[in-house]
């Protein structure tokens, strides 16, 4: 099972395209200044089996151009997450692109090079909001995939039809901040 | 990683403004406005099933003119604070903007 913390069927802000975006809850890195701290806890929030995900997915396939795991820390999960990307991979002709807090280096263990075995974009590195690109770097995996340049100026704004309003990607804390206050 | 911020919406009227033109639009001119909720007077209907689908449609075209309203409001805001318009999608009710942040 995977512990998920929010799930978008469709974001336009975490890699190229259209993409189905999951962030995994729980993480250890404690990365200062991180703003999703909110996804830091192990208890569990969202848990869905990866056959559960991955019917949502091909629900949604023909809308989509790739698929984003994020966090969290998504390598924490990695072993279910193989399983997931694996399932992606061999039955669908969708990209996967990982945001995750560990160096390249570090992924060591044999779950994680299943999981980078599937991976087309991995964007690795201790979060660092002051450094150039969040301090982390770009790593395409498969040549095969369109190049995604490290960009933290977007930001999707969701308004569903109760009114909830969603925003996604990079968003200033002053703007944040007007929105709630409309 | 992006950030994921939300913001809980209401069923209150926030928009006395909308909310008369909503009940202007759907002739409702026997439904009034307090305390912020769409109110019958208890002689429009005997039975409430009526007034619940009646309720309902004020409500949901007023929700839609509110999310129209809350849209102008936010795509003034970003552009405000130095975002651009990229994209605007309508699907399912929702109404998703995508924005990014000018660098000079």
């Amino acid at each position: 099972m995977l512990n998920i913390y929010n799930i978008e069927t469709s974001n336009y802000v975490n890699g190229n395209g259209n993409r189905y975006v999951l962030w995994l809850q729980g993480c250890d890195l404690g990365c200062v200044g991180c703003w999703n701290q909110q996804t830091w806890s192990f208890e569990d929030r969202i848990v869905k089996s990866v056959n559960e995900i991955f019917q949502e997915i091909l629900h949604f396939e023909d809308t989509l151009d790739g698929i984003t795991f994020s966090g969290g820390e998504p390598f924490l999960q990695a072993k279910e997450l193989s399983l997931l990307a694996q399932k992606i991979k061999e039955n669908t002709n969708l990209g996967i692109q990982i945001f995750s807090g560990y160096e390249l280096e570090e992924l060591v263990k044999e779950e994680d090079a299943k999981l980078l075995k599937y991976t087309d974009v991995l964007v690795a590195g201790r979060f660092d909001q002051t450094k150039e690109n969040n301090n982390q770097k770009v790593y395409i995996l498969n040549d095969s995939q369109e190049l995604w340049e490290f960009d933290n100026t977007n930001v999707e704004i969701e308004i569903d039809d109760d009114l909830n309003i969603k925003m996604t990607g990079y968003p200033t804390n002053r703007l944040i901040n007007e929105v709630r206050g409309i | 990683m992006s950030r994921v911020v939300k913001i809980v919406g209401t069923n209150t009227i926030k928009n006395i403004e909308l909310a008369q033109e909503t009940l202007k639009e759907l002739n409702k001119s026997h439904i009034k406005i307090e305390n912020n909720t769409f109110v019958f007077e208890q002689y429009d209907y005997l039975d409430g099933e009526g007034r619940k689908a009646e309720i309902k449609e004020i409500e949901n075209l007023y929700k839609q003119k509110y999310q129209n309203h809350l849209k102008e409001r936010i795509i003034e805001n970003s552009l405000k604070n130095g975002y651009k318009l990229k994209k605007e999608i309508t699907s399912d009710n929702k109404i998703k903007l995508v924005l990014q942040k000018r660098v000079y």
